[in-house]
């Protein structure tokens, strides 16, 4: 699941920039399901998501952020 | 669309430039300013509010950033009501008002300054909230902090303590001062964890409306430190109040630039993405 990973990351690098995009993606990687981002399953990434919402939500807005991982679960399927 | 966000992100620059020009030629030209410096104040004054108001629009209400934005908005329509109503009043301009207008303005201007303090600690504790990592130590973020508000301290600390014996001894119109003073201090004091901020998210569309906000602090510590630069120039006394009243506009337009770049993001982020490859 690298490369959903590494989709994730780059889709938030549009709004974090590529350094915060990576850190919160390691953060709420480890939080959540307690395994590196390059190492998640599909189920786990699923657990992941929902994660960065609060985040989100607080920097862009609650519509945008659910606009936002809408379209990532949606790329991600 | 980077090329436009540096046009915009240049605004508060260039009309302080543009400001100073036109505000300095009428004065060379021995032109009434009193009027010229009511209007110009009241407009930017207006644009901070506006800019404060679109970034507020953003978002949904009950967000953090919503509620922080209105608020910072509130000051600028407070100063917008008295400035109309009562006249600005400031360390380089003396108002003849009755004792009961000027406890008015002065609470007014009190209420201002408070919704100053609060909406910035509410911008500067955003990235804990959010569980942003700035990206720099314990010991370089406190460093940091220390340093802003030694800095805050520095520049509005000896202005506070000779406006609080003014208010002390009877003179209303520097509790207006002395307030505007507090919010000075707490607003460059927590400049710290913003400018972290906007550097964490460097790269991405929120920087720029972040580090707008940090452009704008910069511009009220040059408004709050005119006196002092115009002396170190070597200007005319006359030159003193354009150069004030221009850096007024920085602060001010940057918070117009900062609602407007948070529009564009929005809109970025409404923009369907491009396509990338998933394995």
């Amino acid at each position: 699941m690298a490369d959903a990973a590494e989709l994730l990351v780059n889709r938030l690098s549009t709004l974090l920039g590529p350094q915060a995009a990576q850190s919160a993606v390691n953060t709420f990687c480890k939080r959540t399901v307690g395994v590196a981002p390059e190492n998640l399953t599909a189920p786990q990434l699923k657990l992941v998501l929902p994660s960065f919402k609060p985040m989100l939500s607080i920097l862009v807005g609650t519509t945008q952020a659910d606009g936002l991982l809408a379209s990532i679960t949606q790329e991600l399927k | 669309m980077t090329r436009s966000r540096w046009w915009v992100a240049a605004l508060p620059v260039l009309l302080c430039v543009g400001v100073y020009a036109a505000l300095r030629t009428m004065v060379a030209h021995g032109a009434s300013m009193d009027e010229a410096y009511r209007v110009e104040g009241l407009l930017a004054r207006a644009a901070a509010a506006l800019g404060c108001g679109i970034a507020a629009a953003q978002f949904d209400r009950g967000d953090h950033m919503r509620r922080a934005w209105l608020i910072l908005g509130t000051t600028y329509v407070l100063l917008l009501g008295n400035a109309l109503v009562f006249g600005a009043a400031g360390h380089l301009s003396e108002r003849t008002l009755p004792a009961a207008a000027k406890i008015v303005s002065a609470v007014l201007v009190a209420a201002a300054n408070v919704c100053t303090i609060v909406g910035a600690l509410s911008v500067a504790r955003t990235w804990r909230l959010a569980g942003l990592d700035l990206q720099v130590s314990r010991t370089v973020r406190f460093a940091s902090m220390a340093a802003s508000l030694a800095i805050a301290l520095a520049i509005a600390g000896s202005t506070s303590l000779l406006d609080l014996k003014l208010a002390l001894g009877g003179h209303f119109d520097a509790l207006s001062y002395l307030a505007s003073d507090l919010g000075d201090i707490v607003s460059l004091g927590v400049l710290a964890p913003i400018l972290l901020t906007a550097l964490a998210l460097r790269g991405g569309t929120l920087a720029w409306p972040w580090g707008l906000i940090v452009l704008g602090t910069v511009g009220w510590v040059l408004h709050d430190a005119s006196g002092p630069i115009a002396t170190a120039l070597g200007m005319a006394p006359s030159e003193l109040k354009p150069l004030s009243e221009a850096f007024r506009w920085w602060g001010c337009v940057a918070y117009l630039s900062a609602g407007l770049l948070q529009r564009q993001a929005r809109l970025e982020l409404s923009a369907p993405p491009p396509q990338l490859a998933v394995g």
